[in-house]
């Protein structure tokens, strides 16, 4: 009697605690969860700078040292040593032309405060200096956005002439940086 | 006396019987409950994982982002601030709070596209809330947010482009 009792009881015991891992299994399962989330990444345009058309000091004279200023917008001012001559017309602001993402943030700036022209022979190089990016108040630093890719901004500078500056055509290149900000 | 000590012994066996009865009861009747009366865990991502700009040499390169959302860029990879737009992921995880939810990627790699020329790129190394792809996590609140960082691979000449994609998260009651 005492034993059949007791094999009851374990009996008992050992369904009550199926029973608990079989409804404990079941709301687990009925809790499990996965979800999702978006991820971006945006790799952009490398920039592209160059010069479209020549930063060009036209043609002058010169009685003694002196400047040549070519601004943004194409206008000469020499200084009072030097002349303009408007005959030849091949006076130009300089165009850069920049490719790159549009509406972020770039930062352009001239690799140095001065460049040179050399005519390769006996004149002298000359120094080109107080580049006007983009603006005539523009420095060798400037930050701009692109509305379209590509775009083009203009480029000024002053040309010094050295006194009794050997006649010829004179030729040199600048250069340009420019990085997402 | 011995008819009541004869009584009283029999109140003591009935009292032990139903004890018994009782404890038997007790887990049938009520341990199950506190299973059933947690909440449905819902597990979303309710901000985006974004990688933000960045420019690519054409070696190829990583950018990591972490849980705070600072980048690390390696390789020929360079980030741009300029556009803001790079967020560490936020994962909103619903359900009891105070008990332990294992948390984890369903992967250890998921992919971006820009459903044009370029090539996938993989994301993996995902830390859930600082602890890597898989952590234990207990809700203060419900529902309580946590950070999700990760790194992209960025391939070599990778073509220039907004690339997207999804994880998976799975969440589960200890």
């Amino acid at each position: 009697m005492t034993n059949s009792r007791k094999g009851t009881a374990v009996k008992k015991t050992l369904m009550s605690s199926a029973l608990i891992s079989l409804s404990a299994l079941a709301a687990a399962q009925a809790q499990a969860a996965t979800g999702s989330g978006s991820m971006s990444a945006i790799i952009l345009t490398p920039i592209v700078v160059s010069g479209t058309v020549d930063l060009h000091f036209g043609s002058m004279t010169q009685t003694g040292a002196g400047t040549m200023l070519i601004d943004t917008t194409g206008a000469r001012t020499p200084s009072a040593a030097v002349t303009a001559v408007t005959g030849a017309g091949l006076e130009s602001q300089g165009v850069l032309s920049v490719t790159a993402a549009t509406g972020l943030a770039i930062d352009l700036s001239m690799t140095a405060a001065t460049f040179t022209v050399d005519d390769t022979g006996a004149g002298a190089p000359m120094n080109v200096n107080a580049f006007q990016l983009v603006t005539n108040a523009g420095g060798t630093a400037e930050t701009i956005t692109l509305a379209a890719s590509p775009s083009t901004f203009p480029l000024g500078a002053t040309l010094n002439l050295a006194a009794a500056q050997v006649a010829g055509t004179y030729t040199g290149t600048y250069n340009v940086n420019a990085n997402y900000q | 006396m011995r008819k009541e000590e004869a009584t009283a012994r029999h109140k003591v066996c009935k009292l032990a019987r139903q004890a018994v009865l009782a404890s038997v009861l007790i887990p049938l009747g009520f341990s199950p409950n506190p299973a059933h009366a947690t909440l449905t865990i819902v597990v979303s991502g309710t901000v985006d994982l974004h990688f933000g700009s960045m420019t690519e040499s054409g070696a190829g390169g990583t950018m990591a982002i972490d849980t705070a959302g600072t980048r690390t860029a390696g390789g020929g990879v360079t980030a741009i601030a300029g556009s803001g737009l790079h967020s560490q992921g936020v994962l909103s995880i619903a359900g009891s709070t105070g008990v332990a939810i294992d948390v984890s990627m369903t992967a250890a790699t998921f992919t971006v596209d820009d459903g044009g020329a370029g090539a996938p790129m993989n994301v993996n190394g995902f830390d859930i809330n600082g602890g890597g792809a898989t952590v234990t996590v207990t809700l203060a609140a419900n529902p309580s947010t946590f950070p999700l960082g990760a790194t992209l691979n960025v391939n070599a000449a990778q073509v220039a482009g907004s690339y997207s994609g999804t994880y998976t998260v799975s969440a589960n009651y200890q």
